[in-house]
């Protein structure tokens, strides 16, 4: 295999990534369905989405295909579909030292067992889990799909992975950027069962429906719920409040086991997230940030330094996350 | 810290045990850690296996955890 090592994750013309693919390289790719069930069976994953965060700004592009090329890092990989029948096996197929890039459908039954139970998988946490959830044009009425370069078929049910082995002296680290901080003199939420949507909760240890609390509060869902996970602030964005059948519904799911707590709303989406990111030493291997930041911070045609990807519709880190940036760098 | 400390030592349980509120800057090892307190909760995990595995994540990411080991077990180099 040819290696090219000088190119960069970014956006590319389809007939670059032919060109890529038609040479064996390993990758990583996302763009609109429209582009690529027109690329050529090989070494790569994919996931449908229009919007992305480019070198110059954030852009929406049928015609851009977002490519990480992950044969740069290694040339030992295994690329296998996953639903609800074999996601618990995601840790015990990556490799020993490596790390697995997944690729999930939303609002199927592997979105939801995924987010439900990936936390609980035994050996979850050895290596880096990271992905994103496909999406679609906003407007209109495409269906989110992943595809598998080596069948060369997409799918709107299963999952898409790539674990791919790191050399001994090699390590991979996952983070994330949470722009949104937790409003710690605010109201404490406590689900009653774990899931996407809450209807009673406990409210500073009241039972209260949480869909009237909200609406009677006037409350920003556009800033999303958070928990704290030992110091990590992971979010949970609201999708709808639905105050006829009084619950909330949620683009991840909480736990009964976890608290929660509303979030400081953010004024300059792209200001934070630059002033978030911490000074890295080596390259940032995958990015991707959440398409509620993108269209609540309006971050179309605006940049965000150092850091481009796909704007998705939920974010992997070992779980499913919302509002969040999430990286991958390799050490 | 060159190394992390041995799995003997008595910070690893504090930090596992389920009431502990300390918090951590790494990512894994938040993640982690916080789960590991669930399932010790649950009885799904004994704390010795998570002590175990908390000290193996640890050693793979010796670089990134150093400052979280610096703060639990309150040594510098």
């Amino acid at each position: 295999m040819k290696k090219i090592n000088a190119m960069k994750s970014k956006l590319y013309k389809i007939e670059t990534v032919i060109d890529l693919i038609n040479d064996g390289q390993l990758l990583a790719l996302a763009g609109d369905e429209k582009v690529l069930q027109n690329l050529p069976k090989g070494n790569w994953i994919a996931g449908t989405i229009p919007y992305f965060m480019g070198e110059e700004k954030g852009l929406f592009s049928q015609e851009l295909i977002f490519v990480n090329q992950l044969s740069n890092i290694s040339d030992e990989f295994l690329i296998k579909e996953y639903d609800v029948t074999n996601i618990e096996n995601i840790a015990e197929d990556s490799y020993e030292n490596g790390f697995t890039m997944i690729i999930v459908p939303p609002f199927q039954e592997i979105h939801k067992e995924f987010a439900l139970k990936s936390k609980e998988i035994e050996g979850m946490y050895d290596n880096p889990v990271f992905g994103w959830v496909a999406g679609m044009d906003l407007n209109s009425e495409d269906v989110p799909k992943t595809f598998n370069g080596i069948t060369g078929k997409s799918n709107n049910d299963k999952a898409i992975a790539v674990h791919v082995k790191l050399p001994e002296d090699k390590v991979a680290r996952l983070e994330i950027v949470n722009i949104f901080k937790q409003d710690i003199n605010g109201i404490e939420i406590k689900p009653l069962e774990d899931g996407f949507e809450i209807s009673d909760c406990l409210v500073n240890g009241e039972r209260t429906n949480f869909a009237k609390y909200i609406s009677d509060n006037n409350i920003d869902i556009k800033s999303p719920l958070t928990t704290s996970y030992s110091g990590a602030i992971i979010n949970v964005s609201f999708k709808n409040i639905d105050t006829e059948n009084n619950k909330v519904d949620l683009y991840a799911p909480v736990f009964k086991d976890s608290v929660y707590r509303l979030s400081i709303p953010v004024n300059n989406y792209a200001a934070d997230f630059e002033k978030n990111i911490p000074k890295i030493d080596t390259s940032v291997e995958f990015a991707c940030n959440c398409i509620l930041n993108y269209l609540y911070g309006e971050l179309e045609g605006k940049r965000i330094e150092n850091f481009t990807g796909p704007i998705t519709f939920g974010e992997i880190a070992y779980t499913l996350i919302n509002q969040t940036m999430v990286y991958l760098v390799i050490e | 810290m060159e190394s992390i400390p041995k799995k003997d030592r008595p910070e690893w349980k504090i930090i596992l045990n389920p009431e502990s509120k300390i918090v951590f800057n790494n990512f894994v090892l938040q993640m982690k850690i916080t789960q590991a307190k669930k399932d010790i909760v649950k009885g799904k995990k004994t704390m010795e296996k998570a002590v175990d595995e908390i000290h193996a994540l640890c050693q793979k990411y010796a670089l990134a955890v150093k400052q979280d080991m610096e703060m639990i077990f309150n040594e510098k180099n």
